[in-house]
């Protein structure tokens, strides 16, 4: 097999599975060093989609885009290669570490081009009619406000948006039935969006 | 809020969302009761969920990686703020997104305001799409009348392309018919504008291509605006909008479906102005009704609607609509476009006909119904312009791909190729085609093609010949009995001097088209790199990542052979090898390499057919040559030649094992790994646990290998674990499996339970193919032999070693007479040992041959022959490693012993003991060899008078039944124990395992020699 060109030769600036999940760990157990080295290798990651993005958009193919969102995760997280004693464990961690670390990168981003002009979008507004755009940080808030109320919807959202888990993974890590999941992540996105939007309610 | 009552208003919330839209609010009504705030908390969470659309339907990564593309976009080289470009002043940003950036600018020459697009460097970077854009953006800009918003000109600032046009403030009507119907009279002037505006560009030979509400741009004073001109001409097809936003989301922007679309853009035809009319008429429709005319919960239904469906009269919807009004949308919707309005000027005529006589008569000023902010104004109108140039990017570059998929395949789907269809007349394409795309496909760790063998056992249940021209109808037949997702048609054919390839890809079960593809090659020698562009292109389509379609994706010349007719007959070799056998198949692949002597994978194949005649010199040769050249083969056949040339040639199963665990790691959803591992490499170090996981994980790849049940059923057998064997066994006889392997495992299975009946059961079954028959004539003369019948052992012996002898198969006999030679030396016919091991050796050097028929010279007194032979293979077979935990140490042990060395012997056995309970190669074909280390070490512990050594070695071998089944040493076990306790001084224990032998082998031949010591020494103990 040596020198057969077999595949299994890591591209240049792949993160290495296993560095990752080694720092996930320790980042779990309060290294903020941890945090310091995982950053870069999240926005490397970014990066690599962003310009995967812009070729994406350019052949008129964002099913390839989805495809890497995927293969985006699995780097990040290398859990389907990694047999970690706790998968639960470990998606929670992932999932906090992308919150943390997005929600970082669009805080200053915001700062540089300004603030508020520049959002990054939670939905595609071309789409949907460019109703309501807001960004990862006032969804962060919106977020540490609704776990104020009802926490394990503050998680679902936490693991799915920012996990990128779906809903069978998130019934997984938080022990619930999938029908819950999808019962809590509807609740939740209904109210973070009501939040957000700045539309009318009653404080009852 | 509390927690109570939080938990009552996600309980409401959800109970009214399971309800029908209308019941809601009486739900709420009644459930609430007299606490309104509470009514009214979960009717705002209600509206938030019904407006919430796509909020955090998109993963956070890809959102922050979006936004990060259109910013690094957005960053120009220099913010163009305040500067001055061309004889525009940029003043303020109006926003940014899709592919562009949008300011407002001063026209310093002429002081007017303008907006300025600048295009994002990735359009600049390809000088052919730059050079289309500017052609099309110019003639756009000719376009000169009130409802079109007009381009004035291209520029271009640091080599990247800005659109110079008009600014608009106001709305768009898709967001009017948000708020609801249109009023009949807004809905004719809108009309007759958007109308007049079609009239004025189709005379000029420029379609729009993709009208819709979000391309009307309602501007403060009544006027209409068409935006984008022509740019979606570029794009090859509209954008996606409105109701498919879920779909849209959930697989990307896949140009070429839209409510709006006519009948023939759905089709893919070319289409003329008229195609725009049908797309007004959509909208007429939708601003009447407030609803669309077709609809469908996904992108198919909504297709098959438009095609298909005759929507209700407009006004059935909405009752303030006049028939005429009816009848003019109808005729836009035409199905046909020659049944269609011809012309826009025709409906510009009849609307405003029917204007006149409207009731109020005059027009209406749409600024005091439509209301603008200025600042959403501004924002707004940059999505609409990036939403355009978002499809305008979509410009195919050589390969034509229509897709209509409603979703990706998935990994656990598997896909059926046909053959492709040849209308060139030129047969070298023949069978050619489907090879070419089967070994590119195959390189996909994502994708899974059915094995042939289940293509085989389904082509049978269909009653059609083995080896059946794959029709495309066939094909999709064969697809939905092995359940799998999809069928890829292919065709050829030839245009002039060129050459067209399609391929379709579609759901067998429901006839829709996942993906089409259509590529030309300009001569007969591009078509294979053709056949591997359209097959990359096709695995990424279908959902690969980009990161293993790039990563495991070897041109096809590359992975096999530049010559066509090479791969022509390597194509045939395999289809042969399927249904007629793979001796049949050898010349094919011969030819193969005759063609292309650098042909990687028809060596590999050539060492296949070989080594599965158990012809292993042969195979070892093409096999090794096939090593040699491994570099001009796909990654995935890679694996396969380097788990084979281990396997197989230099039998170094460490290394063998390492590269099928990278392999199935590489390429879940190849079988092979986990046949290679199961069938012999973990069985040779007795890890029969591990060959059971894989034979599960082979079963879920392909539920249909009678080899895993076979071998699942062995290691059972192995474990002593009869009773799961067994249950194995009837789980394949049920799903009715069957191979002549399987038949010899349920003869050894009767054998090992003493169901003579089971036994002959299996013995008919086998002889009724030509090659069962020698192949269980030598399992009948292990079975005969280990009851002493040896007389009846040797005829079946020679009838099994002549029949394949006959058939040409010289090793595989070879391997049978030293069976034989074994048995005899085993028993004590020291001179009909001798004969049957140098005629084993005449037919063969295999190092299987060697080492029984080298351990047989051993017994029988011929030391000096025997001693070559370990030397031979010892030399030859240095890397192999049951040559060298098991035939070595049992071959030299037995020579030590015969020199009267035992000691020495207990010590070259020290090398056996980590592969002591193995199942080697030897006994895969020949019946003989597993525990022979242990006999061997058995007798030298006797030679040294450790009786309760000896003992337990021998009490070891009849525990382990399975392994050893009808070997000779499971019957001499039996004798060999009893001497053991006699010399350990257990008389009781001696004489009942003397009567034990004596019993088995109470009808034996009585001129046995073995059997007339044992009966003498059984004498001595009474």
């Amino acid at each position: 097999m040596e020198n057969s060109g077999q595949p299994g030769n890591k591209e240049t600036h792949a993160p290495d599975c296993g560095e990752v999940s080694g720092l996930l760990m320790a980042w779990s157990q309060g290294d903020q060093e941890a945090l310091k080295r995982l950053t870069p290798i999240v926005y490397e990651e970014l990066h690599r989609l962003a310009r995967h993005y812009m070729r994406g958009e350019q052949s008129g193919n964002s099913l390839q885009t989805t495809a890497l969102v995927n293969e985006a995760y699995i780097r990040l997280t290398g859990y389907k290669r990694m047999r970690w004693e706790n998968r639960a464990h470990f998606f929670a961690v992932s999932a906090q570490l992308m919150r943390r670390i997005l929600v970082d990168h669009a805080r200053r981003h915001n700062l540089k081009r300004g603030g508020g002009v520049q959002h990054v979008l939670l939905e595609d507004t071309a789409v949907v009619g460019g109703e309501r755009d807001e960004d990862l940080v006032a969804l962060d808030a919106a977020l540490q406000a609704l776990a104020r109320i009802d926490s394990r919807k503050a998680k679902v959202v936490e693991l799915r948006f920012f996990g990128g888990l779906s809903v069978e993974e998130t019934a997984e890590v938080l022990r619930l039935s999938a029908v819950t999941v999808m019962r809590d992540w509807s609740t939740a996105r209904a109210w973070l969006y009501r939040e957000m939007s700045g539309a009318p309610r009653d404080g009852c | 809020m509390d927690a109570d009552r939080w938990k009552q208003v996600d309980e409401l919330l959800q109970n009214a969302l399971s309800l029908p839209a209308e019941q809601r609010d009486e739900f709420l009504q009644q459930a609430c009761g007299p606490d309104a705030a509470l009514r009214r908390e979960v009717q705002s969470l209600l509206t938030s969920h019904q407006e919430a659309g796509n909020f955090l339907r998109r993963p956070a990564v890809d959102v922050a990686a979006e936004a990060t593309a259109h910013a690094s976009d957005a960053q120009l080289p220099v913010s163009p703020e305040g500067q001055i470009i061309s004889h525009y002043r940029v003043l303020s940003k109006l926003g940014s997104g899709g592919m562009g950036v949008v300011y407002e600018a001063e026209d310093v020459r002429l002081g007017r305001r303008v907006a300025l697009k600048f295009l994002p460097e990735a359009l600049a970077r390809d000088p052919r799409t730059l050079q289309r854009f500017k052609r099309e953006a110019r003639a756009a800009s000719s376009l000169n009348h009130p409802s079109i918003c007009t381009i004035y000109e291209v520029e271009e600032h640091d080599h990247q392309p800005v659109i110079v046009m008009e600014l608009l403030e106001g709305k768009s009507l898709k967001e009017g018919i948000q708020q609801g119907k249109i009023a009949t009279e807004e809905l004719l002037e809108s009309g007759i504008q958007v109308a007049d505006a079609l009239a004025a560009a189709h005379a000029k030979g420029i379609v729009h291509r993709d009208i819709k509400p979000a391309n009307l741009f309602l501007v403060d004073g009544g006027r209409v605006k068409i935006l984008d001109f022509g740019l979606a001409k570029m794009a090859g097809s509209p954008l996606e909008d409105g109701v498919d936003e879920e779909s849209l989301t959930a697989e990307g922007v896949i140009p070429g479906t839209t409510g709006y679309m006519s009948p023939e853009q759905i089709r893919g035809e070319e289409i003329d102005g008229r195609s725009d009319l049908f797309s007004l008429g959509v909208v007429l429709y939708e601003m009447a009704a407030g609803k669309r005319p077709f609809a469908g919960k996904n992108r198919v239904l909504l297709m098959h609607a438009i095609l298909n469906e005759k929507p209700d009269p407009v006004s059935s919807l909405n009752l303030h609509v006049p028939k005429e009004l009816d009848s003019i949308i109808g005729r836009c919707l035409e199905k046909d476009r020659e049944q269609r309005y011809q012309q826009a000027a025709d409906i510009c005529s009849d609307l405003k006909r029917l204007r006149g006589s409207t009731p109020s008569g005059k027009p209406v000023a749409l600024v005091a119904e439509f209301p603008a902010e200025r600042k959403s104004t501004r924002l707004r109108l940059w999505t609409f312009l990036a939403l355009a140039c978002l499809g305008m990017m979509a410009v195919a570059s050589g390969v034509y791909w229509r897709s209509h998929r409603a979703h990706a395949l998935t990994e656990k789907d598997t896909i059926v190729l046909s053959d492709f269809t040849n209308t060139t007349g030129d047969a070298v394409f023949d069978g050619t085609l489907r090879q070419g795309m089967a070994v590119q496909l195959e390189q996909s760790p994502f994708l899974s093609i059915i094995s042939e063998e289940r293509m085989q056992r389904v082509l049978r249940l269909m009653g059609q010949p083995l080896d059946a021209r794959l029709t495309p109808e066939i094909a999709r037949d064969v697809c939905v009995r092995t359940g799998s997702t999809a069928v890829l048609d292919g065709t050829i054919a030839s245009l002039g001097s060129h050459y067209v390839l399609g391929l379709r890809a579609s759901d067998c079960r429901t006839g829709i088209i996942l993906a089409e593809e259509q590529i030309q090659a300009a001569r007969k020698e591009d078509v294979l790199n053709a056949l591997g562009e359209i097959a990359g292109k096709f695995r990424s389509r279908v959902g690969e990542s980009l990161i293993t379609v790039q990563k495991h994706n070897t041109p096809l010349a590359e992975a096999t052979t530049s010559s066509l007719e090479a791969l022509k007959a390597y194509s045939a070799g395999w289809k042969i090898s399927a249904s007629q056998g793979t001796g049949a198949a050898i010349p094919f692949f011969k030819r193969a390499i005759d063609l292309d002597p650098k042909f990687a994978s028809a060596y590999a194949a050539l060492g296949l057919m070989y080594g599965d005649g158990g012809e292993s010199a042969l195979a070892a040769e093409d096999t090794s040559k096939a090593y040699e050249l491994r570099q001009r083969a796909s990654d995935e056949e890679k694996f396969f030649i380097a788990a084979y040339y281990d396997g197989r040639v230099t039998g170094n199963l460490e290394k063998a094992e390492q590269t099928c665990e990278l392999w199935a790691q590489t390429y879940p959803r190849e079988d092979l790994p986990h046949r290679f591992l199961s069938g012999f490499i973990y069985p040779a170090s007795g890890r029969y646990e591990k060959s059971i996981e894989e034979t599960q994980k082979l079963i879920e790849i392909d539920p249909d290998a009678v080899f895993a049940y076979e071998v699942r059923a062995s290691d059972y057998a192995a474990l002593e674990r009869m009773e799961e064997a067994e249950k194995t066994i009837n789980v394949g006889a049920a799903l009715k499996l069957e191979s002549p392997a399987f038949v010899s495992l349920r003869y050894d299975m009767a054998f090992l339970k003493g169901d003579s009946a089971g036994m002959e059961r299996e013995v008919s079954l086998a002889r009724a193919e030509p090659a069962g028959e020698a192949r269980i004539a030598n399992h009948e003369a292990f079975a005969l032999a280990y009851t002493g019948h040896l007389h009846q052992a040797r005829q079946m012996s020679r009838s099994a070693v002549e029949v394949t002898e006959q058939a040409g198969h010289r090793e595989r006999a070879g391997i049978f007479e030293a069976g034989a030679a074994l048995r005899e030396a085993f028993f004590g016919n020291a001179a009909a040992a001798r004969e049957s091991a140098k005629a084993a050796l005449r037919f063969s050097k295999d190092r299987e041959v060697e080492y029984g028929a080298g351990l047989a010279l051993a017994i029988s007194g011929d030391s000096s022959l025997s001693i070559s032979l370990a030397e031979d293979l010892e030399r030859r077979f240095s890397e192999d490693t049951s040559v060298r935990f098991s035939y070595l140490p049992a071959l030299q042990a037995m020579l030590a012993l015969k020199r009267g060395n035992p000691s020495k012997a207990l010590e070259l056995l020290q090398a056996a003991a980590p592969y002591e309970l193995g199942s080697h190669r030897s006994s895969f074909v020949g019946l003989f060899g597993n525990l022979y280390p242990s006999y061997v070490r058995g007798e030298a512990y006797l030679a040294t008078h450790q009786g309760v050594e000896a003992a337990g070695e021998f009490r070891g071998i009849l525990e382990h039944r399975g392994i050893v089944i009808s070997d000779p040493i499971g019957a001499l076990a039996r004798l060999q124990l009893a001497r053991a306790y006699l010399m350990s001084g257990d008389r009781t224990q001696a004489k009942s395992s003397y009567e034990d032998f004596l019993k088995l082998w109470r009808d034996a031949d009585p001129d046995i020699p073995v059997l007339k010591e044992a009966k003498a020494d059984y004498a001595k103990t009474q």
